[in-house]
């Protein structure tokens, strides 16, 4: 037991070493105070000019009328790169051979005041901007901050004037926030293939509704996850008319054609390649195949979406799947086939997807308890989405969702059992003090599921895996071994989970975001009964916005909390190391 | 009868017995005045008709004796002898008075032949000067004294003084222009072969400003030696807080009716000293002045001003001293501290010298007695050393002398500047804040400034015309031009002054080269000018808080310039970012402070490596609007693809430039900006320069383009092209030799949040919501290769 820990642990050093040193050192810059004899950085700081700045302030002789640069000339280029660069006073002493330069020191953003702000948008929630050194570009971070603030409140078209004190640090800026403007009229753009009406069904908003520039993002963002068009963007025009909205689409070739990789420690590697076509016909139906796999679950689907109207949410989707999972405790084939009519909608804050309908599975059971058999299924999923959590998927800080999901078989209706599964499934996330960008972001993540069936089936295997629940892994009690709560393969027919996550947000550099977490669980083998031991896993980790993706490490200890001495015990104590590219919480 | 006889005759004889009486009496008084003139009656005089000054004393005594008939010894002793003339503003005490002197008796008076001693001592003498009736008109002059006595009052001609003693510790005279205290001291001993001193110590206080001066001079004279005054020397000095002067003056009659007169003066003041020797002399109603003078400075452009060999001379009218006619003529220096610029290598100049003339004359007319006429001219002589400078200014003034705001005044001035060789100017500017910058600084040739204006100097509207011309030019480069102006001054003489200034160039051969610039590490070359330090940034909120407390005042200046600038012929501009060199015509109108730009910048044909292909740049022409110095554009680029010809339009404005495509065969616009960017016909691109080209395209046309973006973006081989029609904000990667890339975006901050991030070709990172058997619906980040079919 010892001897796993430690190797856990020294799997995490190696890893974080990785990380470190892929992070980026710079390299050790080169003295290069004096970029040519006649000119002289002094100073701390040392000062690192590239070619084309060492041309202009040290002298070209390849250009003609460039070879000499006065001093005075020189001067003016380096307060224009310095200034770049941070140092707003830099004190110029002319020799009359030799320019001294003494950059001073860098200028950081001691205040940053707006004046004309409307209510609702504090500036002194805006992060990453007291305390940064002073740069245009600096200046032009404020200025996207607040821009971007005032057009998700719905001022579209906002006028920022912004300032820099290079003395005093200060910065300033001055906002005339214009007019509230609504979503309403939308120009679209004709596709040949494809009828305008179908962008209906991926609007996040509703006609009326405030503007929020990231909700007309998402919609194009959902449009183009759908792979409906190659490029999908509206173009938001201010003039003294007041702004218009115009839908714009590169319709590109129909068919998307995708192969994704993804890495964590529990399911090794994980491919997906997928086909899709979402401009079949004038409605803009879709048929997509998707093709996953890890080391733990492989699996093919194939699905048809059709719509009732161009402009209808309602669809028809026929679904095929085939799986192979490959458990310690189990092995199984599945397949399944699905009609699935749904529909989704939009209201201000959030999207509502309901899907429900008959599916015919086929389960096979290699290995372990379960039946190998044919059902008929009803099943039924509800799902509750916020927008920004939509929108901020890629760097979770603010919004929820919430799944419900049933799924029936019942004996005599081509099943030769009886069983119901219920489960409630969610996630939310605060962006504590509600900077931006955030500082600290809380999450937590609840589960809560039950199957509803006889013992005697269960003990008899007839009961599929997919109406039995394995808790363990980075998906819920990271404390624990995927899967291996319980290790045996008969599973749980209940289970309540809860995890709570602090992740710092953009603060380290490097993007590198440290956190702590607590998982929480409570088990039973028997429908709405719980066992009265609490499973409970306390870790740490970070999380890394690499080039490539989210890159996750957490350490976690699995721990029982035994409430009752005679209650089974389903968790064995240890530490349990988990790294992914991709996984967010 | 007899009665009437008698009458007359008893009358006769009673006035002829007082007459006889008085006349005794007379006689007895001027033969022993001792007999009447005693303290006694002296006092009593003195209070009877001295009652306007409230003569009082502690102890008087007066004492009179009379050494012949005509000549009368007086001496007068008094102890705490006070006077107060209030309506006067007079008042004093001295605590011992003691004079001798001696009267000589006339038939129709007496006069003061001679002061044996004088002793005053203390106590202290007060005069308000303010409480006094204004002075009454002078009475007109009888014309300049010719001879020496003439100059002293008619009280102490002939006088002789042996002995003076005078100590006045306490005295103040209060004026309208502030108050006087100090002590004064007078010594003068015939015993003694010295000169009259005379020592004084002053407070000068006005408001809140007090100075204090002390002083002393010596006269001579034989005056004071008891014999007829032929000359009168005098040598004193005067010194103050900053302030040591000394002065030297001789007075003599050099003839009968004549005099001679010199003067040296010298004094040191807060950072100038000034010294001037004059000698002149008198006769008649001619005056005559010659000498020089100078002013040295220690701070300012100047650093001395001198006045050489100067003759004045001025004719009287007669029996009078005012002046008829006036000449001055002489040589003056004028040595410049080195144009206010440090760290020169070698001087400019030198000490400019010239001649400066001035005349004028009396010429009364029928009512205007004091009316006159002059001419003033100050000439500088023609400097030729590096540079060569010339320069004059004359002016004619008439009008009355009593009326000087009336005069009427009108003045002519002409100055020149050449520099042969430009080169001198870039060495004589080099190392200083001045320097010339490049490419300038490579050129040679001549340059030359004229400055030349004239008129009625006392209007209100001035006007100076200015001309510089440039033949400047060094191996490829050209840099000759014409340039003529004037800057004009409505109200000069008002607060409210404004001025104009009316500039017209001619561009005549303008060839330049540009530094070479890298796509990569391409550096704002100028600072932000939203960034300010210290004083700069305090002067910036006052005007913004100007603005705002008063907007579209603040704006309103002084100062207006309107610059005109023609091309003789086309301006070229080499730059390594261009194949060709690139010709520009200007036909430019500017104005400030409005900052409005009228007239057009065309940048004519020439070829250019655009789109990786040789395009025609046909025309680009920018033409001004009136009240903005946004301008218009309207460019024409033809480009010759594989399969078709484009023309590129350039439209819109400098701040939101817009492009248009047109093709033969026609084509829309995305399908052109494909060609454009990646060259390649529309259905052979792949998604993601699908992608890119319809980004570029609506950036284009949202005018999120700058136009060096746009140049870049032509110029640059282009890898990919992102944009955010919301924050208009775009990125590009440009693909650059050696195989590097380079990306650049119109804002410093990406959204970073998406659920599809770009990375490369076909390669981008997808979050997605899944659903997975072993681990539910998560939210994954998978990097993702993509393409399209």
């Amino acid at each position: 037991m010892a001897n796993y820990s430690a190797r856990s642990a020294l799997r995490a050093l190696v890893v974080l070493t990785f990380f470190a040193a892929m992070s980026g050192v710079p390299a050790r810059a080169e003295n290069s105070s004096a970029p040519c004899p006649q000119i002289r950085f002094v100073g701390a700081d040392k000062i690192e000019l590239n070619a084309m700045e060492s041309r202009l302030v040290c002298g070209d002789p390849s250009t003609e009328g460039w070879g000499h640069i006065p001093f005075n000339q020189a001067e003016n280029f380096l307060r224009a790169f310095l200034q770049q660069r941070g140092y707003q006073d830099p004190r110029f002493e002319p020799g009359s051979e030799t320019l001294t330069v003494d950059p001073g020191g860098k200028t950081y953003t001691s205040s940053f005041t707006v004046t004309g702000l409307p209510p609702g948008i504090n500036p002194r929630k805006l992060r990453k901007i007291r305390g940064q050194v002073m740069t245009p570009r600096l200046l032009d971070t404020g200025k996207a901050a607040l821009q971007s603030a005032l057009q998700n409140r719905g001022y579209a078209c906002p006028v920022i004037d912004m300032r820099g004190n290079g003395t005093t640090g200060e910065v300033s800026a001055e906002v005339q926030p214009g007019e509230i403007y609504r979503f309403d009229h939308i120009a679209a753009k004709r596709s040949a293939e494809v009828d305008t009406d179908i962008f209906y069904r991926y609007e996040a908003f509703k006609r009326g509704q405030r503007f929020d520039s990231r909700l007309l993002d998402l919609t194009a963002q959902r449009a183009m996850s759908d792979s409906l068009f190659l490029n999908v963007y509206f173009d938001v025009n201010c003039s003294t008319g007041g702004m218009t909205i115009t839908e714009r689409v590169v319709a590109g070739k129909s068919q998307l054609y995708r192969l994704g990789f993804g890495f964590d420690t529990e399911g090794l590697f994980i491919g997906k390649a997928q086909w899709q076509n979402s401009r079949i016909g004038a409605r803009g139906n879709s048929v997509e195949a998707t093709l996953y796999a890890s080391y733990r679950e492989q699996s093919a689907i194939a699905d048809y979406r059709y719509f009732m109207a161009p402009a209808s949410r309602i669809f028809l989707m026929p679904k095929l799947t085939f799986g192979r999972l490959n458990e310690p405790q189990y092995e199984s084939f599945h397949s399944e086939l699905a009609l699935l009519p749904g529909t989704s909608w939009d209201v201000k804050k959030r999207r509502v997807e309901f899907t429900a309908g008959p599916a015919l599975e086929y389960v096979h059971t290699s290995r372990g308890l379960g039946p190998d058999n044919i059902y008929a299924a009803f099943q039924t999923q509800l799902e509750l989405r916020d927008h920004l959590f939509e929108y901020y998927a890629g760097d979770p800080r603010t919004g929820g969702r919430v799944a419900f999901r049933s799924q029936s078989r019942v004996a005599g209706i081509y099943s030769n059992i009886t069983a119901h599964q219920l489960s409630v499934k969610g996630e939310h996330v605060w962006n504590l003090g509600g900077y931006e960008p955030p500082g600290l972001v809380l999450a937590t993540r609840y589960l809560a599921e039950t199957t509803l069936v006889k013992k005697s089936l269960l003990n008899a295997g007839e009961v599929p895996l997919d109406m039995r629940f394995f808790l363990g892994g980075d998906a819920n009690l990271r404390g624990a071994v995927l899967n291996k709560v319980p290790a045996d393969s008969a599973g749980l027919l209940t289970a309540v989970y809860n995890g709570v996550e602090l992740r710092m947000g953009d603060v380290l550099p490097h993007g590198l975001q440290p956190l702590v977490f607590l998982d929480a669980a409570i088990v039973g083998r028997r429908y709405f009964k719980l066992d009265p031991n609490i499973y409970w896993s306390p870790g740490f980790g970070f999380r890394w916005n690499s080039p490539v993706g989210s890159v996750r490490v957490t350490l976690a200890r699995g721990l029982v909390w035994r409430r009752d001495r005679a209650a089974e015990v389903l968790l064995k104590p240890q530490w349990r190391f988990f790294l992914s590219l991709g996984t967010e919480f | 009868m007899r009665l009437r006889y008698k009458l007359p005759l008893t009358f006769a004889a009673t006035v002829g017995a007082l007459l006889g009486l008085l006349t005794l009496l007379a006689v007895l008084l001027v033969v022993e005045p001792q007999w009447f003139l005693t303290t006694r009656t002296v006092t009593r005089a003195a209070k009877v008709f001295g009652g306007a000054y409230h003569p009082r004393w502690k102890t008087l005594a007066f004492d009179i004796y009379s050494s012949s008939f005509q000549e009368k010894q007086i001496r007068i002793r008094a102890q705490d002898f006070c006077f107060e003339n209030v309506a006067a503003g007079m008042e004093g005490c001295l605590k011992s008075l003691d004079v001798r002197f001696n009267v000589r008796l006339y038939f129709f008076g007496a006069k003061l032949t001679k002061i044996y001693s004088l002793v005053l001592s203390g106590d202290h003498l007060n005069l308000d000067l303010t409480r006094n009736k204004p002075a009454a008109p002078p009475k007109k002059s009888a014309g300049l004294p010719t001879s020496l006595p003439t100059l002293l009052p008619e009280l102490l001609r002939g006088l002789e003084l042996e002995s003076l003693e005078a100590d006045l510790p306490e005295n103040r005279i209060v004026q309208a222009g502030g108050t006087l205290k100090g002590w004064l001291r007078l010594s003068l001993s015939a015993s003694m072969p010295r000169p009259m001193s005379i020592k004084f110590e002053l407070e000068h206080s006005s408001g809140t400003v007090t100075r204090n001066y002390v002083g002393e001079a010596n006269l001579t004279s034989d005056i004071l030696k008891g014999m007829p005054m032929t000359y009168l020397n005098g040598l004193g000095s005067l010194k103050a807080e900053g302030v040591d002067a000394k002065f030297k003056a001789r007075v003599e009659q050099s003839g009968p009716g004549a005099l001679a007169y010199t003067v040296s003066v010298s004094a040191k003041v807060p950072a100038r000293r000034v010294k001037a020797d004059f000698k002149g002399s008198q006769k008649g109603q001619d005056l005559s002045l010659t000498g020089s003078g100078g002013v040295w400075e220690s701070t300012g452009p100047v650093r001395s001003v001198l006045l050489k060999n100067c003759a004045l001379a001025v004719r009287l009218k007669k029996d009078s001293t005012e002046w008829n006619s006036v000449k001055f003529a002489g040589n003056f220096e004028v040595e410049p501290e080195a144009l206010v610029v440090k760290r020169l290598r070698r001087n400019l100049a030198k000490t400019l010298e010239g001649r400066l003339t001035f005349s004028a004359r009396s010429t009364p007319g029928m009512l205007a007695a004091d009316h006159f006429d002059a001419e003033a001219a100050a000439v500088i002589k023609p400097v030729k050393d590096w540079y060569e400078f010339y320069g004059g200014v004359e002016a004619k003034v008439s009008g009355r002398a009593s009326r000087i705001q009336e005069l009427a005044i009108n003045h002519k001035l002409d100055f020149g500047l050449k520099v042969a060789k430009f080169e001198d100017l870039v060495e004589f500017l080099a190392h200083t804040p001045y320097s010339v910058p490049a490419p300038l600084n490579v050129l040679h040739g001549p340059l030359g400034l004229t400055l030349k204006g004239g008129g009625d100097t006392r209007k209100a509207d001035q006007e100076l015309d200015y001309a510089l011309v440039s033949g400047l030019a060094a191996d490829r480069q050209a840099f000759k031009f014409e340039a003529s102006g004037k800057v004009s001054a409505a109200g000069l003489w008002s607060p409210g002054r404004s001025f104009k200034d009316e500039t017209s160039v001619v561009l005549q051969d303008i060839a330049l080269q540009l530094p070479r610039l890298d796509i990569k590490g391409m550096s704002a070359i100028t600072p932000d000018s939203r960034i300010k330090t210290g004083a700069e940034s305090a002067k910036a909120a006052l005007a913004r808080e100007q603005e705002r407390q008063s907007p579209g005042k603040s704006s309103r200046t002084g100062m207006q310039a309107e610059l005109r600038v023609k091309t003789a012929k086309p301006v070229i501009l080499y730059s390594n970012l261009a194949m060709d060199p690139v010709p520009i015509g200007l036909d430019l109108n500017l104005k400030m402070p409005a900052g409005s730009i009228g007239g057009t910048v065309e940048i004519r044909r020439f070829r250019a490596s655009i789109f990786r292909r040789i395009a025609s740049i046909e025309y680009i022409k920018f033409s001004g609007r009136a009240g903005t110095p946004v301008m218009t554009i309207d460019g024409l680029i033809v480009y010759q693809a594989a399969d078709a010809k484009i023309s590129i339009r350039l439209l819109g404005t400098t701040k939101r430039p817009q492009v248009e495509f047109e093709s033969n065969p026609p084509m829309n616009q995305a399908d052109i900006m494909a060609m454009l960017l990646f060259g390649k016909s529309p259905g052979q691109l792949d998604s993601d320069q699908q992608s890119s080209a319809a980004n570029a395209q609506t950036a284009v046309s949202n005018s999120a383009f700058g136009l060096a973006s746009l140049y870049l973006l032509a110029s640059t081989p282009v890898e990919y092209v992102g944009y955010d029609p919301v924050s208009k904000t775009y990125s590009v990667k440009f693909r650059l030799p050696g195989g590097t890339t380079l990306q650049l975006g119109s804002d410093g901050q990406n959204k970073g949040v998406q659920l599809r991030k770009r990375i490369s070709a076909h390669l981008a990172i997808q979050t997605e919501f899944s659903n997975t058997q072993t681990q539910g619906n998560i939210v994954t980040t998978l990097l993702e290769w993509y393409g399209r079919r």
